[in-house]
């Protein structure tokens, strides 16, 4: 035992280990960070230059990568409000405000130690209970992950930036663009047009790129142009010790949410980065500070995000079963090494799985140090005039949106949802929602329907799954809890009085 | 003034001449270049990860260690293969662009969902290919193919099963299981073939149709029992599980995995790839690839291999019209 530990970590630790793992950083900082390759393409990539490498420092190479792509999505989230990875797309709600205020490195800073606290939580969580909690995995059926994602869905109400009912409208928008592509149960297409770019569904990332970043590009065309100097001096870039105080149980928390539901296969950082800003804004003291540059609005998601890698790789190594697009191209690099991924790499390969753990922990230290180099520069050639900054997310956005598939038709999308995101901007219409609808929508759908096929139609399946009655009766409460909470507090000042 | 012009005049004039002569050096040179002349695309119809993508990339990464030649993976996923299928008839057909598909083509004509027929496809081999298996939990008191068809008999609908995609070939191997043994049963989908090995670990279903491989430590460990395998033999690789036909029901048909290109193809490029498709599946790398990963070799090519995907585009209709999911 402790000579496999003290192997790996020098595997860990030899100069090619760690330059690797710093290799594997920077690429990774970078495809997430560009809208349209991420982590998976980002994987696939590399995958042919580790043909000649071990199998332990391929994967230091791939999971180094992997991390670090997580948090490199939400430096183009704040600095060009594109999101980089769709489980980004919380970052924009609160990193670009704080950007535009001025403090892109501030919103940066906090982006990189929430990332690192989040991925180290994730890390924790795989090395100490990868076994129990794959067990926890196999309890979620069709009925607990329709509930899941009705969960999700409760959290509309607060990203509604303040108009519940324009928050209800958009998410049902939302709604009805997951049924569009081939019916989960059925098989046929609904609602594609006879359009095979469409079978498989609106394509999330594209979406988002075009209703975040497009619109953007729309709303500074109608500016006056200002060629804002950035006065923020480089030392903010650490948080203070005040921050860190601050900041530290929101990042704990967002990671323990992206854990859990990195578990969870096919569920992951699209929907935690989502729950984990609404928990902040819910346990904040100053909620209407959310959508305008609050730093625990960037703290959740990002740390959120970066602890579903850790939790993603629960159900890869415990059960050999990818829990996440990442995961899977991961699992097939490991195929073309000659392993087969599962509970018995544990003893039969302890020293890669050795070398796996430490080689993560170390991968959140190596992203914090080289992410904290590489602020400076990032926010400094970022800190440009909205002119240059306006053609910077069109190419961006066009580029990121046709790499995805190789699809001239996936530009159009992103056009089409950049004027519609500009359209429903111009009315006050909130963002989020139907982009958390987007995704729960197939979620919720299809594992309604396969639960009801499962129970031939009777409805008490869904309270006689335990995992799913506490997510219908949390989600219950989650919803009516503000009325509750507001008639207590009147019956209080009445009986006061 | 001109200050855009960065090479002087003169400069261009004589750039001009040293490009047309060497072109003239080297088309003369190319047309009798051996194939390949340029990078070979492997156009995989689905996306990164999961058991195709992983075939296609070994696969290139072979065919460049024993012939030499430049290869490069691109994923084009989409419209159940239409995406990936209609790329590769965009291209010319001069065998540099290679298409990896399954035997999924087959539902996919057959429902209609991709707008191309076997004449637009030059197949090429099929090279891996892996046959369903009825699968339940260790726990479960079904021990046999019989003991399933029996309790079902006796409790129709009574156990819930399910299995990767909907209308698709596991569904289709249920339906024969169900015609050939006169029991009914409901059909579970799943959207990802990994997501059944979690649904039997979990007890959400009670059996499922799965190629082993989607649950393979699970299935190697012993946590999940396969009752039985749509093979015509017993497998080398899971000697201990009894086929269909052994049991009494004649199921055995595979989900291949195989290389065609544009149909249109010059047969002696064809040949060519023939050629680097026996040295790659001769190969001592290839021989441990395909038992790490328990994939039968189908050894079907060129007409033999279309004949088949026409076979199984015929039978699906045939299920798809009795199943209700298209209309006569």
């Amino acid at each position: 035992m402790l000579d496999t530990l003290i192997s790996a970590g020098i595997i860990v630790f030899e100069p090619l280990g760690l330059f690797l793992i710093v290799v594997g950083v920077l690429v990774g900082i970078f495809v997430g960070a560009m809208p349209g390759l991420g982590p998976s393409i980002g994987i696939t990539l590399l995958i042919p230059f580790t043909y000649d490498l071990s199998t332990a420092h391929s994967l230091l190479l791939l999971v180094s990568l992997y991390m670090a792509a997580e948090y490199g999505g939400s430096v183009s989230a704040i600095l060009v409000s594109t999101p980089g990875t769709s489980a980004a797309a919380a970052t924009v709600m609160d990193g670009y405000p704080l950007r535009q205020k001025g403090f892109p490195g501030q919103a940066l800073g906090i982006s990189l130690s929430a990332s690192s606290v989040g991925g180290l939580v994730g890390v924790i969580a795989l090395v100490l209970f990868a076994q129990p909690l794959a067990t926890l995995a196999l309890q979620f059926g069709p009925p607990a992950y329709f509930a899941i994602g009705l969960f999700g869905m409760t959290t509309v109400a607060s990203l509604s930036a303040g108009n519940p009912l324009k928050g209800l409208l958009v998410a049902c928008l939302g709604l009805a663009l997951a049924t569009i592509g081939i019916d989960p149960i059925s098989g046929f297409p609904r609602f594609a047009f006879g359009q095979m770019e469409l079978f498989e569904g609106v394509p999330f990332l594209t979406t988002l790129i075009g209703l975040f970043a497009l619109s953007e590009v729309f709303m500074i065309a109608e500016r006056k142009l200002s060629s804002r100097k950035f006065e923020e001096k480089l030392t903010h870039i650490f948080l203070s010790r005040k921050q860190w105080r601050e900041l530290t149980p929101t990042m704990i928390s967002g990671g323990i949410i992206g854990t859990i539901l990195g578990i969870v296969p096919g569920v992951g950082g699209n929907i935690a980065c989502w729950i984990a800003y609404d928990r902040a804004k819910k346990r904040s003291k100053t909620p209407e500070e959310f959508g305008k540059g609050a730093p625990k609005g960037i703290a959740a998601p990002e740390a959120a995000n970066n602890a579903t890698v850790g939790g993603a790789m629960i159900p890869l190594l415990a059960l050999g079963i990818p829990g996440s697009p990442t995961t899977a191209v991961l699992m097939g690099a490991l195929i073309l090494h000659g392993i087969t991924p599962g509970p018995q790499l544990f003893s039969e390969d302890p020293g890669m799985i050795y070398a796996l753990f430490i080689g993560l922990g170390v991968c959140v230290l190596v992203m914090y140090l080289l992410g904290s180099l590489t602020l400076p520069w990032w926010a400094r050639i970022m800190s440009v005039s909205d002119s240059v900054l306006a053609v910077a997310i069109v190419v961006l956005s066009t580029v990121g949106a046709y790499t995805l598939r190789s699809l001239v038709f996936d530009i159009y999308i992103t056009l089409f949802f950049g004027i519609l995101g500009y359209i429903l901007r111009k009315f006050r219409f909130p963002m989020p929602p139907i982009v958390l609808a987007m995704v729960l929508g197939y979620l919720i759908e299809s594992n309604f329907r396969t639960a009801l096929l499962m129970s031939r139609g009777s409805y008490s399946i869904f309270i006689e799954s335990p995992l799913s009655l506490i997510f219908i009766v949390l989600s219950i409460g989650t919803f009516f809890w503000p009325y509750v909470s507001r008639r207590i507090a009147l019956r209080k000042r009445s009986s006061r009085s | 003034m001109n200050r855009y012009c960065l090479i002087p005049r003169k400069a261009t004039g004589l750039l001009i001449a040293l490009v047309v002569c060497l072109t003239m050096v080297i088309a003369p040179l190319q047309a009798h270049a051996e194939y390949p002349e340029k990078t070979i695309n492997v156009a995989v119809w689905s996306g990164a990860g999961g058991a195709l993508d992983i075939y296609g990339r070994k696969l290139a990464e072979m065919v460049s260690k024993e012939m030499d030649w430049t290869t490069k993976v691109e994923n084009r996923p989409g419209g159940s293969g239409s995406v990936g299928l209609s790329y590769v008839m965009s291209q010319p057909a001069d065998g540099h662009t290679w298409l990896i598909f399954t035997g999924t083509l087959a539902t996919g004509i057959a429902r209609g969902l991709i707008p191309f027929t076997t004449d637009d496809i030059r197949f090429v081999r099929a090279m891996q290919a892996e046959p369903t298996s009825l699968a339940v939990r260790k726990d479960s008191p079904l021990k046999s193919v019989g003991d399933f068809v029996e309790y079902m008999k006796a409790h129709p609908f009574g156990l819930k099963v399910g299995g990767h995609s909907s209308g698709g070939f596991h569904q289709f191997m249920l339906f024969q299981l169900m015609e050939q043994g006169g029991f009914e049963a409901g059909w579970v989908p799943h959207d990802s073939s990994g997501k059944v090995p979690i649904n039997i670990m979990g007890g959400h279903i009670d059996a499922g149709m799965m190629t082993p491989s989607s649950g393979l430590a699970q299935v190697l460990s012993g946590d999940i029992r396969l009752l039985g395998i749509s093979l015509a033999e017993r497998s080398e690789f899971l000697p201990d599980v009894p086929t269909f036909k052994e049991q009494g029901y004649n199921l055995d048909d595979s989900i291949w995995r195989g290389v065609a290109v544009k149909a249109g193809t010059p047969e002696e490029i064809v040949a060519k790839i023939q050629a680097a498709l026996d040295k790659v599946e001769a190969s001592a790398e290839w021989k441990e690839f395909m038992l790490q990963r328990k994939q039968e070799n189908p050894k079907l090519r060129d007409g033999a291999f279309r004949a088949l995907a026409e076979k199984q585009i015929k039978e699906q209709r045939n299920f798809l019209e009795k199943a209700g999911f298209i209309k006569k």
